[in-house]
């Protein structure tokens, strides 16, 4: 027996007769200060933050942002897919439209105004509950999916949400829903991740929260927001409407918040109104959208992106994504992409319904 | 087929810990939660439990003082809390000496070579633990450091480096010493003096 040996076989013998004492960690715990060390806990959510893809930007692949539904779906492409492309606004509507598509924005920004603002505290979660098809999976080789998304968003992006839907799409339990939570961001900086379960910590995050108070109430302001890029955003395109469609179908605006977004719309060049439009659940629509180019180079389609509002309370009430033209995801008017708001709500807890 | 798993999700590395705990200071409980156990046992070894509690809870607190100052490079905070541990256990210096010195006296308590020459390993061990004891005692600071570490703490050569922010080579040389002093205190006793040192 060497030197080391024997001076291990004493360590043994020197061993504590408990692991660990049990006051001890309550007395480390106590020297070390609650709560966030630094003073930036209440450091504002920096305003180039889209509620519904940031927080999973870091996240390779484009799946993960499925999780939020269609508008982050469609983000993901036109960020992502429409790189080579770019996103070209064709123009091709009459000025006629483009003056009617404000019209119809300034009436859905009085009607918003006047609307009754939702009341949450900053710990309680959005309910979405929404019928989504999402057909975009065309180019992977996927039918179009359709299926009821529901999803429970932190309302100040520090609390863990929860998303409720037959996610992955078949052959994965096509049967049945699955539930992702979505970590929330306890503190500005911390670092949490999607996964493993229970939610870890490998990134640095930033709180998402689903609602919006913290956005400019006023139309001009509101447009410049809209217009300036997010730092380290995925893709090469910055698209304001896409950006504006993201807080509209991936959060809730109060009602000033979202006077001000769609007046910022209608100032948006070529946003044109489709009023013969339907919504997912066959309700009659006012479509308000541009024409884009849609997906790569070597399959790219002209198509129309949409956000739907009902014709009588112009209220927003969903969006979509039409093919103008024959092509991959479809023959001209189909509808690639949809989803219709059924409920929005407030809950104390996610997985809570209303 | 999609997954949801997205391919950074790893175990958390305790840099990562200790980056979250600058902003969050709770979340350094979680550092505290993975490493006291081999920190409270190695500080118990040299310092005996009572002590070895003080210490223990000392380094954490100068830890936790020193995060802003941690390498977010290394993911293994183990050797860093090693060397302020280590420093800790050096402040109580005179408690790890009587400790040894108490030892000793145990182990000359014990018969040590019987006239039969019919020694059981239990007493060989005892009388051993008496002259480790006395050797460990009889250690430069230093010295005693680095043999420890690697035979209580069970750190690499690197990692006693990295603790006790000292080159490797100076490792080696220290802990050659420390095994030549120890077993030089062992006498003849021991068959493998002559083992490569650098095993």
């Amino acid at each position: 027996m060497d030197e080391m040996t024997m001076l291990r076989a004493l360590g043994a013998e020197l061993d504590p007769e408990v692991p660990e004492p049990s006051p001890l960690r309550a007395r480390v715990l106590a020297g070390l200060p609650s709560g966030p060390g630094g003073g930036d806990t209440d450091t504002a959510v920096p305003a180039a933050v889209s509620a519904s893809v940031s927080p999973l930007r870091r996240v390779r692949g484009s799946p993960r942002r499925l999780r939020l539904g269609v508008a982050a779906a469609l983000t993901a492409v036109l960020a992502g897919g429409l790189v080579a492309g770019g996103v070209i606004g064709f123009g091709d509507r009459p000025p006629a439209a483009e003056a009617a598509a404000a019209q119809i924005l300034h009436r859905a920004a009085a009607a918003a105004a006047r609307a009754p603002a939702l009341r949450a505290r900053p710990d309680q979660f959005l309910y979405f509950d929404r019928v989504v098809k999402a057909g975009w999976f065309a180019d992977r080789n996927l039918p179009p999916q359709q299926y009821r998304s529901q999803s429970w968003l932190s309302v100040d992006g520090r609390h863990t949400g929860l998303f409720r839907d037959p996610w992955p799409p078949p052959p994965a339990r096509p049967d049945g829903v699955r539930d992702t939570p979505f970590p929330g961001c306890a503190y500005p900086g911390a670092v949490v991740t999607m996964s493993p379960q229970p939610p870890g910590i490998v990134d640095r995050c930033t709180p998402m929260p689903a609602y919006r108070s913290d956005l400019p109430t006023d139309a001009g302001a509101m447009l410049q927001y809209l217009n300036t890029p997010i730092p380290n955003e995925g893709g090469g395109t910055h698209d304001p409407f896409v950006r504006a469609f993201d807080l509209l179908t991936g959060s809730y605006l109060p009602p000033r918040q979202q006077s001000a977004a769609f007046d910022a719309v209608a100032m948006m060049p070529g946003v044109h109104a489709d009023s013969g439009a339907t919504d997912y659940l066959g309700r009659p629509a006012i479509g308000i959208g541009r024409t884009v180019r849609f997906g790569g180079s070597g399959d790219s389609q002209r198509v129309r992106q949409e956000l739907l509002f009902d014709p009588k309370t112009y209220a927003c009430i969903g969006d979509r994504l039409v093919a103008l033209e024959d092509g991959a995801r479809g023959r001209a008017g189909t509808v690639i992409n949809a989803s219709a708001l059924r409920q929005l709500a407030v809950v104390d807890r996610a997985g809570q319904l209303p | 087929m999609l997954s949801v798993v997205p391919e950074e999700a790893t175990e958390v590395s305790d840099a990562e810990l200790v980056r979250a705990s600058l902003v969050d200071g709770e979340r350094f409980a979680a550092v505290y939660d993975r490493h006291v156990r081999r920190l409270y046992r190695y500080a118990c070894r040299r310092l005996g439990a009572d002590t070895a509690e003080d210490a223990v809870a000392d380094a954490f607190l100068v830890a936790f003082g020193a995060r802003t100052r941690y390498d977010l490079t290394r993911p293994d905070a183990g050797p860093w809390l090693f060397g302020i541990l280590s420093k800790e256990i050096s402040r109580r210096q005179r408690t790890e000496l009587i400790r040894y010195r108490a030892l000793r006296r145990t182990g000359q308590d014990r018969p040590v070579d019987g006239p039969e020459q019919r020694v059981a390993d239990g007493v060989t061990a005892a009388a051993q633990r008496g002259r480790l004891a006395r050797a460990l005692a009889d250690l430069a600071p230093g010295d005693r450091d680095v043999l420890l570490l690697v035979a209580w703490g069970d750190l690499s050569y690197q990692e006693v480096a990295d603790a006790l922010d000292i080159p490797i080579g100076t490792v080696r040389s220290r802990l050659n010493r420390a095994r030549r002093t120890v077993r030089a205190a062992l006498g003849g006793d021991d068959p493998t003096r002559d083992t490569d040192d650098s095993a």
